[in-house]
């Protein structure tokens, strides 16, 4: 395995970041067309 | 004494192979250099590693990443459903109590206690339209016209008339009841998010007070009794015609679900 430079691990990180900030966005989205009004 | 053999020379000298080691297992490629080996300097102490082209191990790992992630994602998601929605509807309910306190009182002649309010008192949807405090459950909440998604996160919501345009099921077939007059006032509220404000519903008593300040007056209520029926029960909506003032507060049931309703019933006190 080659050794990584910060940037490349920064830049990885950044991109799970945005996966679990759509995820939560999708799922905000989905429970407002799902949840009943008063739930 | 450590005997070393050509062989060993030449992996001394050697450059040393690419590869990370996990959990006392070498990963990367060909053969490499123990750590005690480099100490040694030149003892032949090497163990087999598996292939870097190994494109299974690969895809796994990224996987596992992409799980984590969404994990995560779904745990902010949680925060902001129990939390998060609970700051804007707390705003909200800043504004709308300080533009409450600033509406001028509307006179009315209570007949025997009983109010009757103009046909022309129609609020619009998510305008605050009276005060209810509960002091059981330590509840004070301005509540809005309306009981759609836009006003319930503001705060509780007063059942509209159907008849003014609001969809059904979020309003009555009768005439909207107001604090103080006969027949039923009905309030709906969150019970899980947007700050619940009726989190605690279920812990009401017969004789406890629910007190609703509106611009015409201020009207007590006692708790009388509560009931659980089906979430698409309408009943409770639509009531026959009452000789009384009543409020009637529901919610969904049990906490964290959707499954059922909640509805308390208060009677006016004399």
């Amino acid at each position: 395995m080659t050794k990584r430079s910060w940037k490349s691990r920064l830049g990885e990180l950044l991109i799970w970041l945005t996966v679990s900030i759509a995820t939560a966005l999708i799922m905000i989205a989905l429970s407002e067309r799902l949840l009943p009004a008063n739930f | 004494m450590i005997v070393i053999s050509p062989a060993a020379r030449s992996v001394k000298n050697s450059a040393p192979t690419h590869g990370g080691e996990l959990f006392g297992f070498a990963l990367g490629g060909g053969w490499r250099r123990t750590r005690f080996e480099r100490l040694l300097g030149m003892c032949r102490i090497v163990k087999p590693v598996s292939s870097p082209h190994n494109p299974g191990m690969h895809y796994v790992r990224l996987f596992g990443k992409f799980l984590i992630s969404v994990g995560f994602g779904i745990l902010l998601f949680v925060a902001w459903t129990l939390w998060g929605t609970g700051l804007y509807t707390s705003q909200q309910q800043d504004i709308l109590e300080k533009a409450f306190a600033a509406e001028p009182p509307i006179e009315l002649e209570l007949d025997q206690g009983i109010a009757t309010l103009p046909p022309s008192f129609q609020p619009p949807p998510g305008k605050g339209v009276f005060l209810l405090r509960i002091p059981a459950i330590d509840l004070r909440q301005v509540v809005v016209e309306g009981v759609g998604t836009e006003e319930l996160r503001k705060g509780p919501g007063h059942f509209p008339s159907c008849r003014r345009g609001f969809d059904r099921p979020l309003c009555t077939d009768l005439d909207a009841i107001w604090p103080g007059e006969l027949g039923r006032v009905i309030v709906s509220g969150h019970r899980t998010t947007y700050g619940a404000p009726f989190y605690e519903l279920d812990r009401l008593q017969p004789g406890d007070e629910i007190i609703a300040e509106a611009k015409w007056g201020t009207f007590t209520y006692e708790v009388t009794e509560k009931e659980i029926v089906p979430p698409d029960s309408r009943d409770i909506a639509n009531p026959a015609a009452s000789t009384f003032a009543e409020i009637v507060l529901t919610t969904c049931n049990p906490r964290f679900s959707a499954a059922e309703r909640l509805i308390v019933y208060a009677r006016i006190s004399p």
